[in-house]
C-alpha cells in the first residue's frame, strides 16, 4: 500500500510481512488488552489520573506501533517512531504532580531523542547511499563500504539499544515504567521496548550479514544485559521496579538470540540462524504476554493497597484470587518454567547454544549456556520472592488486609493474556510456525533449510508442550489421589509451626531484602549502599538503617560522565540571569555594537 | 517376554529404589557411628504410612500450599521418564537434557511457593537458601551436558548417557564426574550443603521448607526428594560407566554402592558453613567447565 505524502522522500508505504505480522500480533494483541484494562484501571483509580490524556496517548501509542511495524519507508518510520516515544512520555508523566514523575519522565525524553537522533543519523547514511528512503531501495543498494557500514552498525545499536534498553542504555527503563499508570507501563513494557528489537531485526534483514566479532559482540552484550538485569531485579523493593528490571533482562535474552542468529549468518549456517532468530522473535511475544500480563498484576495490587512495596504487601492470594491466580501463571512463565510459555523460547535458545553441531566456539556457547541458566535460576529467586510475598503469608499492613479483586474489565485482559501464556506453553507450534516465518527473511535461508529446520524444531517444541500437558495431567491425578485419601481422614487446620512459639505477628514473617540476600551476596557488595546511624551514647535517643540499591550505570557512572560537561557547558549559563534588565541590556550592547560597525 | 520384565523393573526403580537408598544410606551412617540404625526399608514405610493419614493445614496458607507438593511431584514424576534407567527411558526426543533440568526447576519453584505460604520465617530462610544454591549448582549441570552433548552430538539424556562410538576422554569423565557428586550433593539436599538430620531450623535448607507439610502431603514430597536423588545418581553412574549401566543388576548394586558412599561422606564429615556452600557449588561449575575444556580438545 502506497500514498504520496508531501514531505520530501518521504511516502506513506505499508506492507506487511511475515516479521510484521508477528510484531503486529503482539501489539493488537497486547494494545486491546492493556487498554480494556485501563478503562477499568482508570475509573477505579478515583481522579489520581486525568482520564482524557491517559486514553489520548494510550491510544496514540498503540496506532502508532502498529503502523511503525508495517512501515516501509524511512520516513514513515521515523515518524511513527516519534509519535510513539511521545506519546509514551505522555503516558509516563501523566501524574506529573509528583516530583519523581517529572524526573522520570525528563530522563525518558532525553533517552529517547538520543536514540532517535541515532536512528536519524542512521537513515541518513542508507538513505546517501541508496538515494531513496524506501526499504526497498535499501535493499536494493550497492552494499556500503566497511566504514558506512560499521557507523550505521553502531548508530542503530544505540539508537534501537536505547528503546528496548540494553545494558548501559537501559537507565531510563527502571524510573519510567513505575511513573507511568500500569496499563501503560505494561504497553511500554510488553510492546514499546519490543519495538527497538524489531528495528535492530528489520535492520538486520536490510543490511545484511555482520561480522563474527560483531554477533559474538551482540551475544555478550545480551547476556550481560540480561544478567545485570535480573541480578537487579532480584534486589528491588518496588515490585514494578523489580519488574522493569525484568524487562532488561528478557530484552538482554532475545539481544542474545538475535546475536546467535548473525552469528550464523556470518559463519554461513543459515540453519542456526534461522533457529537464533526464531528463538529471538518466540521469546518476544512471550515476553510480551507475560510481562504485560505481570504489569497489569502489579497495577491491581497498586490499585487495592496503594503501595508498591514487596514488604508491604502479603496475604493477597485469599482476598484477590482472580488476580493471584493470573499473576501464579505469570510468574512460572516469566521464570521461564515448563509447561508454560516462556520456557518455549528459552528452549530454543538453550538448543541453539549447544546443539547444532560441532563449532569452533564451542567453549563460549557452553559458558552461554551456563549464564543463562544462572539468569534463570535468579529469575527464580525473583519472582518467587515477588509472588511469595505479595501473596502469600500474612498481610504486612493494614491496607493489604483490605484489598480487593478488581472489576472484571481489569480481571478479563489479565485472564487473556494468561491463557495465552499457558496455550503457548501447552501448544507451541503455532507461535513456533510464526517465529520461524519470521525468522525466515532476515536468516537468509533457502526453502529447504526453512522448511526441515520449522519440521524439526517444531515437532520437538510439540513434544515439549506434550510433557507440559502430561505435567498438568499428572498433577490432576495426584490431586484427585490426595482429595480421595483424605475424604475420610481428619484434616485440621492449626497454626504455622513457629518452634513452639504460639503468638506470630505477620512482621515476624520473612522479608524480601533477606530472602534474595544469599543469592546476591557474593556479587552485590559494592551494589547495596547502606545508611546506618548506630544507636550513641548511654541513652541512645535514635538509629536507623536504610540500604538502597543505586543503579550503577544511573546513579554511580553517568554523573562522572556529566560533571565535566556542566562545567564546560556553565560558563553561558552566566549570561542568562533572568532579569529583564540584563536581557535589555544585551539587547541595547548588541544595537551598539551594530551601530558601530557599520559606522 | 522382554516388556514383562521391563514394565516390573522400572517400576521396581521407581517405586522401590528411591526409598531405598535413602535407607541405606541411614544404615550406614548408623553403621559407622556403632548403632543398629532403622531397616533400610524404613523410608518406604514412612511413606506409605504417611499416605495414609489426615493432614494439618496452616491457617495462613492458601491453595498454593495445597498444590505444590502435587505438582512438584509431577514435574519429577515427568523428569524421571525422560533418564535413561538401563534400557531407554520413556520417553526421549532431541533436547530433554534442558527440559529435565527445568522441570527439576519447576519442581523446586512451587515447592519454595507453598513454602513462603505458611508466612513462617523459617521456611522463607529455607526457601532463599534453596533458591540462592540451585542457582549456582545449575549452571554447573548445564555444563556437564555440554560436555556430553557435544560428544554425542545430541541433545537427549538417552544419547548422552549411553556409549557411544566416540570415548569421552577420562579425564573429562573424573572431572565431570566429581562436578556431578557435588551437584548431586547440593540438590539433594545432603552433607557438606545441608545435613538432613539437623534439629535446629535455623540451620536446616530443604528440610525447613516442608516443615508444615504432613500426611499425603508429605508423603508426596519425601518420594519426590528421593526420586530426585535416584534421578541424578543413575546419572553419575551412567556417565562414570555408560556401558555397564544398562545392565538391571548392575545399576541396583551401583545404586546402593552410591547410596552407601552418600552415607560414607556424610559419616565423615561436617555440614560446611552456609557462607561457604557458595563456594563449593562454584568449585563444581570450575569441575565441569575444565571438563568440558579436555572434553573439546
Amino acid at each position: 500500500m502506497i500514498y504520496p505524502w508531501s514531505l520530501p522522500g518521504a511516502a506513506f508505504h505499508l506492507g506487511v510481512d511475515p516479521l510484521s505480522a508477528a510484531f503486529l500480533f503482539l501489539v493488537l494483541v497486547v494494545g486491546f488488552c492493556a487498554g480494556i484494562y485501563g478503562e477499568g484501571y482508570l475509573s477505579a483509580s478515583s481522579g489520581h489520573i486525568a482520564k482524557a490524556p491517559a486514553r489520548f496517548f494510550f491510544a496514540t501509542l498503540v496506532i502508532s506501533m502498529a503502523f511503525l511495524v508495517c512501515a516501509r519507508n524511512a520516513v514513515l518510520f521515523l515518524v511513527c517512531w516519534e509519535i510513539m516515544a511521545l506519546s509514551a512520555f505522555g503516558l509516563v508523566s501523566l501524574e506529573h504532580q509528583k516530583e519523581e514523575v517529572r524526573k522520570a519522565g525528563k530522563l525518558y525524553l532525553l533517552c529517547t531523542h538520543t536514540g532517535s537522533l541515532c536512528l536519524l543519523t542512521g537513515f541518513a547514511f542508507l538513505w546517501r547511499n541508496a538515494g531513496s528512503f524506501e526499504f526497498s531501495a535499501f535493499l536494493a543498494a550497492k552494499p556500503l563500504s566497511m566504514f558506512e557500514r560499521a557507523s550505521v552498525f553502531w548508530l542503530f545499536l544505540i539508537g534501537f539499544g536505547m528503546k528496548a534498553g540494553f545494558w548501559p542504555l537501559h537507565i531510563w527503563l527502571q524510573e519510567a515504567h513505575p511513573a507511568a499508570p500500569s496499563h501503560a507501563s505494561a504497553a511500554m513494557s510488553g510492546i514499546m521496548i519490543e519495538m527497538g528489537l524489531y528495528g535492530l531485526l528489520r535492520f538486520f534483514s536490510i543490511l545484511g550479514p555482520v561480522s563474527i566479532s560483531a554477533s559474538v559482540f551482540l551475544m555478550i552484550l545480551g547476556l550481560f544485559t540480561a544478567f545485570f538485569g535480573i541480578l537487579f531485579a532480584s534486589m528491588q523493593r518496588d515490585f514494578k521496579r523489580l519488574l522493569a528490571y525484568s524487562s532488561i533482562e528478557n530484552i538482554g535474552i532475545i539481544l542474545a538470540a538475535s546475536g546467535l542468529g548473525c552469528y550464523g549468518i556470518s559463519r554461513g549456517n543459515p540453519a542456526l540462524s534461522l533457529l537464533g532468530f526464531s528463538a529471538a522473535i518466540l521469546h518476544t511475544l512471550n515476553h510480551g504476554f507475560f510481562k504485560s500480563l505481570m504489569f497489569l498484576s502489579a497495577g491491581s495490587v497498586y490499585l487495592a493497597t496503594g503501595t508498591r512495596d514487596i514488604e508491604s504487601c502479603g496475604g493477597l492470594q485469599k482476598i484477590m484470587p482472580g488476580v493471584s491466580a493470573f499473576t501464579a501463571i505469570g510468574s512460572l512463565a516469566i521464570c521461564g518454567l515448563p509447561p508454560l510459555n516462556g520456557f518455549t523460547g528459552e528452549w530454543l535458545l538453550y538448543c541453539g547454544f549447544l546443539q547444532m553441531g560441532y563449532r569452533r566456539e564451542i567453549i563460549f556457547f557452553s559458558l552461554a549456556a551456563a549464564v543463562l541458566s544462572l539468569i534463570g535460576g535468579l529469575a527464580v529467586i525473583t519472582f518467587s520472592k515477588f509472588y511469595g510475598l505479595v501473596f502469600l503469608g500474612k498481610a504486612r499492613s493494614e491496607s493489604a488486609q483490605k484489598a480487593k479483586d478488581p472489576s472484571s474489565l481489569m480481571l478479563i485482559p489479565m485472564g487473556i493474556l494468561a491463557s495465552l501464556c499457558l496455550g503457548i506453553g501447552l501448544f507451541p507450534g503455532l507461535a513456533t510456525k510464526a517465529a520461524f516465518f519470521a525468522a525466515a527473511d532476515i536468516s537468509r535461508s533457502t526453502p529447504l533449510i526453512f522448511s526441515a529446520g520449522l519440521q524439526k524444531w517444531s515437532a520437538l517444541l510439540d513434544a515439549v508442550g506434550l510433557m507440559g500437558a502430561m505435567v498438568w495431567l499428572l498433577s490432576a491425578l495426584l490431586w484427585s489421589i490426595k482429595k480421595t485419601s483424605l475424604k475420610k481422614r481428619p484434616v485440621a487446620r492449626e497454626m504455622t509451626w513457629g518452634c513452639g512459639f504460639t503468638a506470630p505477628t505477620p512482621r515476624m514473617q520473612y522479608t524480601g531484602s533477606s530472602y534474595s540476600m544469599p543469592a546476591t551476596r557474593i556479587i552485590d557488595g559494592p551494589l547495596v549502599k547502606k545508611e546506618f546511624h548506630s544507636p550513641n551514647g548511654y541513652w541512645p535517643q535514635s538509629s536507623s538503617f536504610h540500604s538502597r540499591v543505586p543503579d550503577p550505570a544511573l546513579d554511580t557512572w553517568l554523573p562522572k560522565l556529566t560533571t565535566p560537561l556542566e562545567g564546560l557547558i556553565a560558563w553561558p549559563k552566566k549570561i542568562q540571569r533572568g532579569k529583564l534588565q540584563f536581557y535589555l541590556l544585551y539587547a541595547a550592547a548588541f544595537l551598539i555594537v551594530i551601530l558601530l560597525w557599520k559606522l | 517376554m522382554e516388556t514383562l520384565i521391563f514394565i516390573p523393573a522400572v517400576l521396581f526403580f521407581l517405586l522401590i529404589m528411591p526409598p531405598l537408598m535413602l535407607g541405606l544410606i541411614a544404615k550406614t551412617k548408623a553403621f559407622v557411628s556403632g548403632r543398629r540404625g532403622p531397616p533400610v526399608f524404613q523410608p518406604l514405610h514412612d511413606i506409605l504410612k504417611l499416605l495414609g493419614k489426615g493432614a494439618v493445614y496452616s491457617e495462613t496458607s492458601g491453595w498454593i500450599f495445597r498444590l505444590g507438593p502435587v505438582i512438584s511431584l509431577s514435574a519429577v514424576l515427568m523428569a524421571a521418564s525422560l533418564v535413561p534407567l538401563f534400557g531407554a527411558p520413556l520417553i526421549s526426543f532431541n533436547g530433554d537434557a534442558i527440559l529435565f533440568i527445568y522441570l527439576l526447576a519447576l519442581g523446586r519453584f512451587v515447592t519454595i511457593l507453598a513454602a513462603l505460604d505458611t508466612g513462617s520465617s523459617f521456611e522463607g530462610m529455607g526457601a532463599s537458601r534453596e533458591a540462592a544454591f540451585s542457582s549456582y549448582a545449575e549452571p554447573a549441570l548445564i555444563l556437564i551436558f555440554a560436555s556430553l552433548a557435544i560428544h554425542s552430538g545430541s541433545l537427549s539424556l538417552n544419547r548422552m548417557f549411553s556409549s557411544g562410538q566416540r570415548v569421552f576422554p577420562a579425564a573429562s569423565v573424573l572431572l565431570a564426574g566429581s562436578g556431578l557428586l557435588i551437584v548431586l550433593l547440593a540438590e539433594n539436599s545432603r552433607i557438606p550443603i545441608d545435613d538432613p538430620n539437623t534439629h535446629l531450623e535455623l540451620t536446616m535448607i530443604h528440610e525447613v521448607m516442608v516443615l508444615d507439610h504432613s500426611g499425603p502431603d508429605f508423603a508426596f514430597i519425601l518420594y519426590g526428594a528421593q526420586l530426585k536423588l535416584m534421578l541424578m545418581g543413575v546419572l553419575w553412574i551412567r556417565l562414570l560407566s555408560p556401558s555397564w549401566a544398562a545392565n538391571p543388576f548392575f545399576l541396583t548394586l551401583s545404586l546402593c554402592g552410591l547410596a552407601i558412599f552418600i552415607g560414607a561422606i556424610e559419616s565423615s564429615m561436617a555440614r560446611l558453613r552456609l557462607i561457604r556452600v557458595p563456594q563449593l557449588l562454584i568449585a563444581a561449575v570450575c569441575l565441569a567447565a575444565f571438563g568440558l575444556i579436555l572434553a573439546v580438545r
